[in-house]
């Protein structure tokens, strides 16, 4: 834990540096893949306490006024979509603490004395924030709820009476409506500097991209002032960005002169031609992969020129290329800061556009790839409508070291989990117990979902299964969102490695399951109501009968009839009866023995 | 009402009741009748139903297909690897695919996959491939799929090579929205069954989400061409896929104007026999999915909510219009309309008979058909149950205790056999199954010395059980696999109707005699394993032209074959959970037929049979005397009243 306190008390130094700046990373990787970070950071004014803020310069009203009147202390917000390949891109951008889990992810610190006061402020700012971010935040409620989980650790110093909430929406689509809002925030709003190259449509056709929002407080001797930090990592296929530059967005089969094959199998000819892998060379230019090259310096920046960082250059880079020497970049526009064959750096020049090119003969030599320290495989098992199972597989690739991970899951109600269920193997140990420790929270049904917290030790190079049972259950009818039998998604678990070192700390996601409940035909209930309304309908006519009818003897009628000489005798009491009506009235109703 | 009352009244007074007790036999028979009737009146006009997309996010046939053009350089060149993989080790040709779409960018996987049985293990090396949609969040996937071998033991050739050229060229797609997962099973039986089930039941090392459909391409030897497509859909136990999976691969396949067919019937929709032969052709299909072989590879994703269908090429070689590129265009274009769908298939229908691509009957025309079959085994039994509780020694309630008992015992016997036919080794499987079925011939003479001396009235009341049980079955089972229970309905008729215990079996006449010949006659012929012989004879190994002489149909029989056939049957049963057939026999076949073969065995005690039949008649007067003075005391009750 003092790990994460390190980590943290580093991220708050970073956010000290006044005003605003913004970087651009760029990072090859391998397969024509790359690894687009950008981060925008700045500040309020300063004031004797973040109560007391009122000017807020370049820092947005909007969501300083919402984290004041909700009484905010921390607030970290997360959209991702897409899928983490980490065995070809290795870990997570910076140790994945700006990375979320797909779809939508909030967590705050939450000011209150006690817990209901903060917790209806909780509800209150996910309700502005939904607002502000065009995000469903506002179905954050108390079952997506989670109310101080051992995971997150605030990144300044805060005192007792703060509560954390953390609530996911994973069934939340990211798109260009969340990243309008988000670029609306920054000072140069995406007309000038990095920020210009942040276009929807080239955003959003990335292989992972993930969006983060902090919002941290910063306080010293001299007084106290809100920061914000923004992130946005994109990993864009190459190749098809190029291809849809280049020809409409289908793919369109190659000419036959220009398909690249293999000459030495002997089948070759005209017609056969064996594909070869795709070719090692590249060229492309920033503007290829974003549509337009970035217009101009943010006039707003305001960098200290002379801050040096851990590689001794200049640390007011706006943008750097992480390379090897079989790439070779060109520039145009900007200036130069530093230049070496793993990395180059450039910052931009107001009023002047700035485009980089890429070239390469070998696309598969990218900058030293560092691999994530825990590999975690989380799956749906078993069948049928009735009871399920999850297996999560927490894998340790170190060959010399044990870690400890807290790793954490909430599940919706509407997934019942038998703890009893619970198995834990370790590959290579028969009888090692990996649990720490445990924290649970059974479901309430519609009221709160289960909460599962583990701390959890791996031992080097094995494998941990974890695997339980849970049951699935029947909904309300109003209960099921639209389109039901998509499924119902469940959040990402979170894996926090425990370490007391902040390089070797990394938290990452897994990805969300798709849980199939027993899903009624919605067509039903109409012949539900038919088949009811049926029912009712005839026992009411049965019961009427009954009680309005008078009971006799069936002989009695028998020998009435038989007295009147039969069915004739009935046809000649019906013609009697015509002329002089009334006479017989008494004597037929008995016989009758029915009502009206 | 008061209509419907004194109806009911006349009825009763003039013994209603009583007449139609003693019809219900006959409206026994005629049940079956009109079960068999109302199947060749379905695909009449007006009967059936167009086919329609149900689920609008289909759009089959919308988007546009790009594998064509220089593509097809592509594919031939897979065509010619895959012949040289042909001869190759299935481990090592494995790997060779699994660098290949590992190439591609998928991340692919060789799953090795082993079943065993006591000495016998079946095992192989399946291989696939995992490509995340560009966007996606792998909660959801696809399947393409191309076993090496096919289900006519064929070698997939133009299949596996089309399955690789297209899992290429998706990747050059962003449009995916679901997973795609290649695979490249060993075959379609238990490579493929362990492949799915692995998916479900354990961590993958190449993973994806819930699998929403899947495509099995199917399109063996070295043609290039092709006639038509019939498409394959049944899978495991009557197990069927969405009907709109069906429809969309029709609809594509009508909008490129392929030829396609269903269950091989090539003729127009317009004449009544061709529809009424793929109804036949369907039912016959559905009842014996999985019954001891391979099927075509849709087959293992029924029973995990996977909706799976086969699209076969069929090469007919005197006119094979369509070229392989049109297949692939086919194929991709029904994934595209998977990738399409918002939620899991669930509009249309999964309980359907269909009787040309384009018409189909839905559950509520023709379930009344195995409903009414079923049915007649009821109302047989309740019959059987009436007629023996009229006798003295029927009323008796310990007597029905222990004939339900005994049935209970038969039940529990066959059961035992069937632990005993399941765990056998599976080279001595086949002495194991004559040894059962010797069993089974001799067991009903012991328990024909049990029941020896009980009265006519317990062996109609074993009887009445053992239809009603019968009944019980088939109604159920008619909903969920309509075909199977249709055709057991039909196999277990003469056990329930022509195995009678004739009521004077002292006089010996002609009509007895008739009766008792056509009695034992449907015993042997309703037995099971003679109706295991009887199907290995005819339809796994139809005799040649030369065999079809008496003697030599039988000694012909090859025994390795036979062999093959019931151990594949107590396969499909173990590995790939096919309940449709072997538990069947041992759990409703058998004892149904053991207990008609006791029945008939008893009329031959003739002394008890006579001694019973006085009881009746001494029983039934007494009854009738008893009624009177209910009557009697009920008239004075009244007159007392008066």
């Amino acid at each position: 834990m003092t790990g994460l306190r390190i980590i943290f008390v580093c991220l708050v130094q970073a956010l000290l540096v006044c005003g605003y700046y913004e970087k651009l990373d760029l990072r090859p990787l391998p397969r024509n893949a790359l690894l687009a970070s950008f981060s925008f950071s700045l500040s309020s004014e300063l004031a004797p306490s973040v109560r007391d803020i009122t000017h807020y310069g370049i820092f947005p009203r909007s969501v300083g006024q919402i984290i004041k009147s909700a009484h905010a202390h921390e607030v970290h917000l997360r959209f991702a979509q897409g899928w983490w390949d980490a065995s070809e891109w290795g870990s997570l951008p910076e140790q994945g603490e700006f990375a979320g889990g797909t779809g939508v992810e909030v967590w705050a610190w939450m000011e209150g004395s006690e817990l209901a006061e903060a917790e209806r402020r909780w509800y209150e700012l996910v309700n502005a924030l939904s607002g502000l971010f065009c995000a469903s935040l506002n179905f954050v409620d108390s079952t997506r709820t989670t109310i101080n989980p051992l995971s997150f650790s605030p990144s300044s110093p805060s005192s007792s009476d703060k509560f954390l909430f953390h609530g996911s929406l994973p069934r939340e689509t990211v798109c260009t409506e969340n990243l309008t809002p988000f670029v609306k925030l920054l000072p140069c709003k995406g007309r000038a500097g990095i920020s210009s190259l942040l276009d929807g449509h080239k955003i959003f056709d990335s292989k992972w991209q993930s969006m983060s929002l902090d919002f941290i407080p910063e306080c010293t001797y001299r007084g106290c002032r809100l920061g914000m930090s923004q992130k946005i990592n994109v990993v864009l296929d190459v190749l098809r960005s190029l291809e849809r530059q280049n020809h409409a967005p289908v793919p369109i089969p190659r000419p036959v002169e220009r398909l690249m094959c293999d000459e030495s199998k002997q089948y070759h000819s005209s017609e056969k031609c064996f594909p070869l892998p795709t070719a090692p060379t590249v060229k492309y230019k920033i503007s290829d992969l974003f549509g337009k090259s970035v217009n101009s310096k943010c006039a707003l920046e305001q960098v200290d020129d002379t801050e040096l960082n851990e590689f001794g250059e200049n640390a007011g880079y706006n943008i750097c290329a992480h390379i090897t020497g079989a790439w070779s970049l060109s520039r145009q526009g900007g200036t130069v800061l530093s230049s070496y064959d793993t990395r180059a750096c450039f910052s931009l020049v107001e009023n002047e556009e700035f485009n980089l090119s890429f070239d390469t003969d070998n696309t598969s030599s990218v900058s030293p790839i560092s691999h994530a320290p825990v590999h975690i495989q989380r799956s749906m098992t078993g069948r049928g409508q009735q009871h399920g199972g999850i297996q999560t597989i927490i894998r340790n690739p170190s060959s010399s070291s044990d870690i400890s991970v807290i790793y954490y899951e909430v599940l919706p109600w509407y997934m019942k989990p038998y703890l009893s269920s619970m198995t834990t193997h370790v590959s290579g140990y028969s009888s090692f117990d990996p649990v720490q420790k445990i924290l649970y929270k059974p479901f309430l049904e519609r009221v709160r979902g289960t909460y599962l917290e583990m701390i959890l030790t791996i031992p080097a190079a094995s494998s941990l299964t974890i695997s339980y049972d849970f049951d699935k259950t029947l909904l309300y009818l109003a209960e099921y969102p639209p389109d039901a039998n998509r499924g119902f998604d469940v959040s990402p678990g979170i894996l926090r490695v425990i370490s007391s070192s902040p390089e070797d700390a990394y938290v990452m996601r897994t990805s969300s399951l798709l849980l199939a409940l027993p899903t009624p035909d919605f067509s039903m209930p109409y012949n539900v109501i038919i088949l009811t309304s049926t029912v009712m309908a005839l026992v009411f006519g049965t019961v009427f009968n009954i009680l309005v009818r008078r009971f006799v003897y069936e002989e009695d009628i028998e020998r009435e009839y038989r007295g009147r000489g039969g069915f004739k005798g009935r046809l000649k009491e019906l013609f009697k009866r015509k002329k002089s009506a009334n006479e017989d009235d008494k004597k037929a109703k008995k016989i009758e023995g029915t009502t009206t | 009402m008061p209509l419907l009352q004194r109806l009911n009244r006349v009825f009763n007074k003039k013994g209603g009741i009583k007449s139609l007790i003693s019809l219900l036999p006959v409206i026994s028979v005629l049940l079956v009748l009109a079960g068999v009737c109302l199947l060749f009146v379905l695909p009449m006009d007006g009967q059936f139903r167009r086919t329609y997309i149900s689920e609008n996010a289909l759009l089959p046939g919308q988007a546009h297909t790009y594998f064509k053009d220089s593509e097809e350089n592509i594919l031939r060149a897979y065509r010619e690897e895959v012949k040289i993989l042909k001869d190759v080790a299935e481990s090592e040709r494995a790997v060779v695919i699994e660098k290949w779409i590992n190439d591609m960018g998928y991340k692919a996987a060789i799953h090795n996959w082993s079943f065993t049985h006591q000495d016998d293990v079946k095992s192989g090396s399946n291989v696939y491939g995992v490509l995340h949609a560009p966007r996606g969040d792998t909660t959801e996937s696809m399947i393409l799929c191309a076993p090496w071998i096919n289900g006519d033991n064929e070698f997939n050739e133009g299949g596996v090579a089309l399955a690789i050229a297209l899992a290429r060229y998706f990747t050059r797609w962003s449009v995916w929205s679901k997973d795609i997962i290649i695979v490249i099973p060993s075959d379609t039986r238990f490579g493929l069954s362990k492949w799915v089930a692995d998916y479900h039941y354990t961590s993958m090392s190449a993973s994806s989400g819930a699998i929403q459909g899947g495509v099995v391409l199917d399109f063996p030897g070295s043609y290039e061409h092709f006639s038509r497509i019939e498409v394959k859909y049944t899978g495991y136990n009557g197990q069927l896929p969405n009907l709109d999976l069906i429809n969309t691969a029709v609809l594509i396949s009508a909008h490129m104007h392929l030829n396609i067919v269903i269950h091989g019937v090539a003729g127009t929709d317009h004449e009544y026999k061709n529809r009424a032969t793929t109804l036949l052709r369907g039912i016959i299909d559905q009842s014996s999915s999985g019954l001891y072989k391979q099927g075509y590879g849709n087959e293992p994703f029924s029973g995990w909510r996977v909706d799976a269908i086969t699209l076969k090429a069929v090469m007919d070689t005197q006119s094979m219009p369509f070229t392989q590129i049109e297949y692939g265009k086919l194929v991709e274009s029904v994934l595209r309309s998977i990738n399409n769908l918002q939620e899991h298939f669930h509009q249309s229908f999964f309980f359907y008979l269909m009787i040309s691509p384009w018409q189909f009957v839905s559950i509520g025309t023709y379930l009344p058909a195995a409903m009414l079959v079923g049915a007649s085994f009821t109302i047989k039994g309740i019959y059987l149950w009436l007629k023996a509780t009229e006798s003295a020694s029927g009323k008796s309630i310990v007597e029905s205790a222990h004939a339900f008992g005994f049935f209970v015992a038969i039940l529990l016997a066959c059961a035992a056999l069937f632990t005993v036919a399941g765990s056998a080794p599976s080279s001595v499987l086949l002495p194991i199954y004559g040894l059962i079925s010797g069993i089974s011939v001799i067991l009903p003479f012991f328990l024909n010395k049990i029941v020896e001396r009980k009265s006519e009235s317990y062996i109609t009341k074993l009887r009445s059980y053992s239809l009603i049980y019968a009944g019980l079955v088939l109604t159920t089972l008619s909903t969920l696999n309509f075909s199977l229970a249709l055709i057991l309905g039909l196999l277990f008729f003469p056990l329930a109707h022509l195995v009678k215990p004739s009521k004077e079996v002292s006089e010996v006449s002609i009509k007895t005699s008739v009766a008792s010949l056509v009695s034992n006659a449907a015993i042997i012929l309703t037995s099971p394993w003679t109706g295991i012989l009887l199907y290995f004879r005819f339809i796994v190994c139809p005799p040649s032209s030369k065999e079809t002489v008496f003697p030599r149909l039988i000694t012909s029989i090859s025994v390795p074959k036979l062999d093959d056939f019931v151990n594949g049957m107590m396969w499909n049963w173990r590995a790939l959970g096919v309940w449709s057939f072997v538990p069947i026999l041992f759990l409703v076949w058998l004892p149904l037929w053991i207990s008609a073969f006791v029945a008939t065995l008893i009329q031959e005690s003739k002394v008890i049979e006579v001694e019973s039949v006085k009881n009746g008649k001494a029983g039934e007067e007494k009854v009738a005397v008893n009624s009177e003075g209910v009557e009697d005391g009920k008239k004075s009750d009244e007159s007392a009243k008066d």
